[in-house]
């Protein structure tokens, strides 16, 4: 069950962050979004591993064939979340939160869920009113990402 | 009927009023200068820099959607090659017809016939009008290029038209 969908601009500063949070307690739910921020935040670490790998540790050759993909595929892991992620050329990062015991999200689902929410990106900046590195109040965008959460 | 008439039509209309604008408020200043009036920052600069800016608006725009396919682009060179390959093709129906570098953050970009030039004229006529309709373009790719993390300072000479060519200063980072 995907629980979290979260966009991230090129300084890092989140621009949505969509969680679908299980309690119904309101200190609960505070708890576990916290959480999920933080787990958001972690993933942001490897990332940017992945996208500026040090000199030494890679050859050139791996470092070109492992930089083609704009999909990071899944980064990390803890005993409740799992973590998945997808850069784009102008460095927005697209991260997608999962229970750690799911196994129904294959490589593909997740590819074409980013492929989606990368979609309703591109559409939510071309509206004018949005000033870039404004947090994201799209419609649409906020609506793609719930139903990515509800539908796993 | 080309799909391309309407951003042409409403580019020189853009331009047209821009600076129709400019006549306007250059002969109020004198009028307004002993009332005081508190202009804004829109109102009191030049039609060409309201221009570039609207011009990286919609490049910072564009580009995302544009990249959205494409594999990832590592290096400034592979950026520029974006650039006048894809990002051209796409807006001004054609690809740049000469990119020149000297290594060091400077590339000259050169378009023999720029779509937006070509109804004006093929020679030396209205050049001197012609700065007016490169300063968009000139903010789009600097708007292009500030969304792929590029900060640039870009403009355009002519020298006949419809030939431009543009000039691209990467800021390096210090």
């Amino acid at each position: 069950m995907a629980i979290c969908v979260a966009v991230i601009d090129k300084d890092s500063a989140p621009l949505l962050i969509e969680c679908a949070l299980s309690s119904s307690n309101a200190d609960e739910r505070k708890a576990e979004q916290l959480r999920l921020h933080f787990f958001v935040h972690c993933a942001l670490d490897i990332v940017d591993e992945k996208l500026n790998p040090a000199a030494s540790s890679l050859t050139s050759a791996t470092r070109s064939t492992e930089l083609r993909e704009l999909y990071l595929g899944a980064l990390i892991a803890n005993e409740d979340y799992k973590a998945f992620g997808y850069a784009t050329n102008t460095r927005v990062k697209f991260v997608l939160v999962v229970g750690a015991g799911n196994n129904v999200f294959k490589d593909q689902d997740v590819r074409a869920i980013f492929k989606r929410l990368h979609s309703a990106y591109c559409d939510a900046i071309a509206n004018p009113f949005h000033a870039p590195g404004e947090f994201l109040a799209s419609r649409a965008l906020i609506d793609t990402a719930r139903d990515v959460l509800v539908k796993s | 009927m080309n799909a391309e008439l309407p951003f042409e039509l409403l580019h020189s209309e853009l331009v047209a009023c821009m600076f129709a604008r400019e006549q306007e408020t250059s002969s109020t200043e004198e009028a307004n200068a002993n009332a005081g009036q508190d202009e804004s920052f829109l109102e009191t600069t030049n039609a060409a820099t309201k221009l570039e800016l609207l011009g990286y608006r919609v490049g910072y725009a564009l580009v995302e959607r544009i990249a959205k396919e494409l594999p990832r682009i590592s290096t400034e060179l592979d950026c520029m090659k974006f650039i006048c390959k894809e990002f051209w093709s796409a807006i001004f129906r054609k690809q740049v017809d000469n990119l020149r570098t000297n290594h060091q953050g400077v590339y000259v970009v050169m378009d023999n016939k720029f779509f937006l030039l070509v109804p004006l004229s093929a020679g030396q006529q209205y050049l001197t009008a012609s700065p007016r309709y490169v300063a968009f373009s000139c903010g789009l790719i600097r708007g292009a290029l500030a969304n792929l993390n590029i900060q640039s300072v870009v403009t355009a000479t002519v020298e006949t038209m419809p030939a431009v060519k543009f000039n691209v200063h990467v800021q390096q980072k210090s």
